[in-house]
C-alpha cells in the first residue's frame, strides 16, 4: 500500500511536470496554430540554464528565475525570427520546429555532454515530510513541484479568465482577425503569449532538473509527454492540459511501477483511447 | 454602353469629387487569385452618411474588408483624413478612426458580451465606453453576464455595434448589419445610426436591405460585379424600380 | 526530338536503372560507396516513399512511418535472434505485424488532418521508442537486438554487400513502380479525388474513411519491408533506430527531395547520406548541419530538391504575373501546407 501511495505522489510531481510544460505548450497552439515542436528543448536547455546558474551561484530560486527569462527570450528569438514569416503555414511552422529541435538536442550535446546533470534541490526542502492521510514521508522538494503547477495552473485561470489580456487571448483563439479589427495589436499579444508560453517551460526545465535529471533524450521525453498530454486533454485547452497530464503521469507511473515493459504501450492504449471516444480529446472544443 | 435611357437620374457622375471628402477610395483593385473583385473602385464619403448597396457576390465584403486591413490590395489608394489606410494592420487602422462592424457579426463564442466591451479597452473618459454603450442598448446590459454565443441575432449585432463604437471611432464601416434581424431592431438601428451620425461621425453602410440604407443614407452607391457602378440620390433609387430591378434584383 | 517525349523518358529511365545496376561493380572502396551511401540511400529512400505515398494521395504529412519500421524490424529481430526462427517466416510476420499496427494507428490518426495528424503520429513513433526501451525482454532495452546475421535467399548471400544492394535495388525500384501503378489505378484515383475534394467524393457514396485506413496500411506496408532492408543493413535493431533523429532522418529525405514527388524521396534519401557521411569528415556536429539544411529547405525551398526546377520557374511566373490562380493545381506545385495558407484567405462575400 506504501509503494501504491508513493507511485501515485511520484506520478502527481510528474504530473505537475507535464502541466507546466504542456500549458505552454497549449496555450501557444490555442492563440497561434503554432505547434511548437521545439517546446521539450525549451524544457532541456532551461534545466541546462539553471544548473550552469545554479552551480555558479548556489541560488535555486536565481537559477530558475534566470531559466525563465533567459527560455522566455529564446522561445521569442525562435517566433520573430524564424516562424513570423511563415506563420500562416502550420505545417511548415512545425517541420522548422522539429529543425531546430534537432539543432538543439545537437547543441546541447555539444555544450554539456551526454552525462546526465541534476541540480541540487534547495536547502529547506531536501527533507521528507509526513503526508497526512496517506500515512506516509515524502520528499518536501517533490511536493512542492505539484504545488507550483497548481499555483501556475490558478495563475494562468485567472489570468485568463480576468483580465483584460485574458479576454483578448480567448477572443484570439476564436476570431484573430476580428480582435485585430477591434483595434488591438493581435501581434503584441502572440509575442506575449510565446514568451510565457516558452518561459514556462524553461522554468519548469529549472524545477524538472532538481527532481530528475537533465540529459541528451530529455527534450525528446517532454516533447512526446506533452504532446500526448495536450491530444488526450485536448488541444488549446489549459484545464485540459491539466487533466491529461494527470491521467499521463498517473498510467505511465503506474505502468511503470507494476508492468514496467508495458508503459508506453499503456500510454499509447490511453491515447487511442481518449481518441476513439472524443476526437478532439476530452476538454477539446472541435476536432482540429 | 451606357445610354441616357436606361440609366436612372444620377446625382452625380461616379467618382467625381465631393465637396468635403474625408474618406476617400481611389483606383483600388482586388483580386483572389485570379479573378478581380474590385474593379477601379472610386468614391469619397463626406459628412453625410453614405451606402452601398449591390446583390451578393458583387464584392462588398471584399471592399469592408479590404479597408479595415484584412485583405490586401494590388493597387489603389484607401485615404481617411491624413491617413493612408492601403498596407496596414487592421488595428492601425481601427487606431487611425475606423471602427468596423463585420458581416456576420463575428462575435467571439468564449467571451460573455460583457467581456466582448471590456476587451476593447476604452477607457471611461472617452465618448463610448462600456457604460454609454449599456445606455445605449439596455439589452446588453441585462445580458451582460451570459455567454455571447447565447444572445440572439439582434443583441449579438448590438454587441458587435457596440464593440465597433468602444474603439471610438471617427467613420463606422459597417457590413450588413441588418442582415437576419427582425424589423424592429432595424428601425432601432436606424435611430441608433442617425444619431451617431448626428454626433459628427462619418458612416459607410454597405447593405442589400434597401429600406435600411435609404431610411439612414440619402447618398447610395451601387457596386455591380466590382464596379461602383452608380451614385444615387435615395429617392431616385426607390423611385426607379427598373434601376432597383438591375442592380439588387429585386421589384 | 523534344525533351519531353516518351522515348526520351524510357531512354533515360533505362540509362538510370543500368547505371544504378553496374554502379557497386565500378566505385572504389565497396564499403562505404556501396553500403554506407548505396543500401542506406536505397533504405532511406523506401521510408520516404512511404511517406510521400501518404502525403501524395491524402495530403497527410506522417512523422510515424518509422513506428512501422520498428515493428517489423524488431518482430524479426525478435523472432530470428531470441526465438531462433528462420527469416522467411519471421519477415512475412514482420511486414504483417507492421501492416496490423498501421491499420491500427491509421483507424484513429486518418480522422485528423494537417498539424494535427502530424503530432499524433509523432506521438505514435515516439512511443514506439520508449517502448523499444522498456519492454526489454522482447526488445533487449538499451542495448537492442545486436548480431543479425543477413540470411542467404534463394542462393543470394545478403552477407555480401553488392547482393545486399542490388536486392535492395530490385525491391526499392518495385515498390516505385507499384506506387506509380497505383496513381493510375481507380484506387489512385479515388484517393486522389478524396484528397482534393472529400465532400463530393462523399456524395458519390465513397467511403472516405475506409480508402484512408487503406492508405495509410498501404504506407505502413512500405515502411515495414524498408525496416526490412534496415535490419540487413544495420545488422541489429536498437531502440535509436525509431529515435526522433531518424524520425526526422526520414523526415528530411522527404521533404529535400521535394513531398510530393515520388522519385524525390530517393532524391533525398541520396542527398542527406551523402551530406550525412561527408560532413562528419569536418565537423563532429553534423547533426547540427542536417537541422540547419533542414530549416532552410522549409523555409526557402518548399518543393525541395526534385522541385528546385518548378520553383525557379514559379519565381519567374510570379515575378511576370502576381496573381496564381487559387485552385487546387496551384496547391499540388507549392508543396507542404501550402492549402493552409489559401484557405485562411477565403471570404465570405
Amino acid at each position: 500500500m506504501r509503494q501504491f501511495f508513493t507511485v501515485g505522489l511520484n506520478g502527481l510531481t510528474l504530473a505537475g511536470l507535464y502541466f507546466l510544460v504542456a500549458s505552454g505548450l497549449t496555450l501557444i497552439f490555442g492563440l497561434m496554430r503554432i505547434v511548437n515542436l521545439a517546446h521539450g528543448t525549451l524544457y532541456l536547455l532551461g534545466g541546462y540554464v539553471a544548473w550552469t546558474v545554479i552551480r555558479a551561484t548556489d541560488s535555486f530560486m536565481l537559477g530558475a528565475l534566470v531559466a525563465a527569462l533567459l527560455i522566455g527570450v529564446v522561445g521569442l528569438v525562435l517566433h520573430q525570427g524564424l516562424l513570423r514569416t511563415i506563420e500562416r503555414d502550420d505545417m511548415r511552422v512545425a517541420l522548422v520546429t522539429i529543425g531546430v529541435s534537432l539543432i538543439g538536442a545537437d547543441q546541447m550535446l555539444a555544450y554539456f555532454g551526454g552525462v546526465a546533470h541534476s541540480i541540487p534541490t534547495p536547502e529547506p526542502l531536501r527533507t521528507a515530510v509526513p503526508v497526512p492521510l496517506l500515512g506516509i514521508n515524502y520528499p518536501a522538494y517533490r511536493l512542492t513541484i505539484v504545488g507550483i503547477a497548481v499555483a501556475v495552473g490558478i495563475g494562468l485561470w485567472l489570468l485568463l479568465s480576468r483580465t483584460r489580456f485574458g479576454m483578448i487571448v480567448r477572443a484570439g483563439v476564436d476570431d484573430r482577425e476580428m480582435v485585430s479589427a477591434s483595434g488591438i495589436n493581435i501581434r503584441l499579444v502572440f509575442v506575449a503569449v510565446f514568451l510565457l508560453g516558452a518561459a514556462l517551460a524553461g522554468l519548469s526545465g529549472a524545477i524538472g532538473g532538481a527532481a530528475f535529471s537533465l540529459a541528451p533524450g530529455v527534450d525528446m521525453q517532454f516533447l512526446l509527454f506533452s504532446l500526448v498530454v495536450i491530444i488526450v486533454g485536448g488541444m488549446g485547452s489549459v484545464g485540459g492540459a491539466a487533466l491529461g497530464a494527470v491521467l499521463v503521469a498517473m498510467v505511465s507511473n503506474y505502468a511503470l511501477a507494476y508492468a514496467s515493459s508495458f508503459a508506453a504501450v499503456l500510454v499509447f492504449g490511453l491515447m487511442i483511447t481518449v481518441l476513439a471516444v472524443r476526437p478532439q480529446g476530452i476538454l477539446g472544443k472541435v476536432a482540429v | 454602353m451606357k445610354t441616357p435611357e436606361n440609366q436612372p437620374a444620377t446625382e452625380r457622375p461616379v467618382g467625381a469629387a465631393i465637396d468635403d471628402p474625408v474618406f476617400t477610395v481611389d483606383g483600388l483593385n482586388v483580386y483572389y487569385g485570379r479573378v478581380h473583385i474590385l474593379q477601379d473602385v472610386t468614391f469619397a464619403v463626406g459628412a453625410e452618411p453614405v451606402a452601398m448597396v449591390g446583390r451578393n457576390g458583387m464584392g462588398k465584403t471584399t471592399l469592408a474588408k479590404t479597408i479595415v486591413g484584412l485583405l490586401s490590395a494590388a493597387s489603389g489608394s484607401v485615404r481617411f483624413k491624413d491617413h493612408s489606410l492601403l498596407r496596414r494592420q487592421p488595428y492601425q487602422i481601427v487606431n487611425a478612426g475606423i471602427g468596423y462592424v463585420p458581416q456576420g457579426r463575428r462575435i467571439f463564442p468564449s467571451l460573455t458580451t460583457h467581456e466582448h466591451l471590456a476587451m476593447v479597452g476604452a477607457s471611461s473618459g472617452q465618448r463610448w465606453n462600456v457604460d454609454t454603450i449599456y445606455d445605449l442598448f439596455p439589452r446588453l446590459a441585462d445580458r451582460r453576464n451570459l455567454g455571447a454565443a447565447n444572445l440572439s441575432g439582434g443583441e449579438q449585432q448590438m454587441l458587435a455595434i457596440g464593440r465597433a463604437l468602444l474603439t471610438n471611432p471617427e467613420m463606422l464601416v459597417m457590413d450588413e448589419p441588418s442582415e437576419g434581424l427582425a424589423p424592429s431592431i432595424v428601425e432601432l438601428l436606424v435611430d441608433t445610426f442617425r444619431t451617431i451620425s448626428e454626433e459628427g461621425h462619418e458612416i459607410f453602410l454597405i447593405e442589400q436591405n434597401l429600406w435600411f440604407a435609404t431610411a439612414l443614407c440619402d447618398r447610395v452607391l451601387v457596386l455591380l460585379n466590382g464596379r461602383v457602378e452608380a451614385d444615387l440620390k435615395a429617392k431616385d433609387l426607390l423611385e426607379d424600380e427598373e434601376a432597383q430591378q438591375r442592380y439588387l434584383g429585386v421589384a | 526530338m523534344r525533351l519531353s517525349s516518351p522515348a526520351v523518358r524510357w531512354t533515360a529511365r533505362g540509362v538510370l536503372l543500368a547505371a544504378l545496376i553496374i554502379y557497386p561493380f565500378v566505385v572504389p572502396q565497396p564499403g562505404f560507396w556501396v553500403v554506407n551511401i548505396g543500401i542506406k540511400s536505397l533504405w532511406l529512400g523506401v521510408m520516404a516513399l512511404s511517406l510521400i505515398f501518404l502525403y501524395k494521395f491524402t495530403g497527410l504529412l506522417s512523422l510515424g512511418q518509422l513506428a512501422f519500421w520498428g515493428a517489423a524490424g524488431y518482430t524479426i529481430g525478435y523472432l530470428v535472434q531470441l526465438q531462433g526462427w528462420s527469416f522467411a517466416p519471421a519477415i512475412a510476420l514482420g511486414i504483417v505485424f507492421g501492416i496490423l499496427l498501421g491499420a491500427l494507428v491509421g483507424s484513429f490518426a486518418i480522422r485528423a488532418s494537417g498539424v494535427y495528424f502530424l503530432m499524433l503520429t509523432l506521438a505514435v513513433a515516439q512511443l514506439m521508442y520508449f517502448a523499444a526501451l522498456q519492454a526489454s525482454q522482447f526488445t533487449r532495452g538499451h542495448q537492442g537486438i545486436t548480431g543479425i546475421r543477413p540470411p542467404t535467399f534463394l542462393g543470394l548471400d545478403l552477407v555480401s554487400a553488392r547482393t545486399q544492394y542490388l536486392v535492395a535495388l530490385t525491391i526499392a525500384v518495385l515498390l516505385y513502380v507499384l506506387c506509380r501503378y497505383i496513381e493510375g489505378t481507380p484506387f489512385g484515383l479515388a484517393l486522389r479525388g478524396l484528397r482534393d475534394s472529400p465532400e463530393r467524393m462523399r456524395a458519390l457514396g465513397y467511403n472516405v474513411y475506409a480508402y484512408k485506413v487503406v492508405a495509410f496500411s498501404f504506407a505502413a506496408f512500405i515502411a515495414s519491408i524498408g525496416g526490412v532492408l534496415a535490419i540487413f543493413y544495420n545488422r541489429q535493431i536498437v531502440p535509436d533506430g525509431v529515435g526522433l533523429i531518424r524520425t526526422i532522418d526520414v523526415l528530411i529525405a522527404a521533404v529535400v527531395g521535394g513531398v510530393i514527388s515520388l522519385p524525390g524521396a530517393f532524391i533525398g534519401a541520396f542527398a542527406l547520406t551523402m551530406v550525412q557521411n561527408f560532413s562528419q569528415f569536418f565537423t563532429s556536429r553534423y547533426l547540427t548541419l542536417t537541422g540547419v539544411v533542414f530549416v532552410v529547405v522549409v523555409l526557402f525551398f518548399p518543393q525541395g530538391i526534385a522541385g528546385l526546377w518548378r520553383q525557379f520557374t514559379g519565381y519567374y511566373l510570379w515575378a511576370h504575373d502576381r496573381w496564381r490562380p487559387a485552385t487546387r493545381d496551384a496547391v499540388e506545385g507549392k508543396g507542404v501546407g501550402a492549402g493552409a495558407a489559401q484557405l485562411s484567405e477565403r471570404s465570405t462575400d
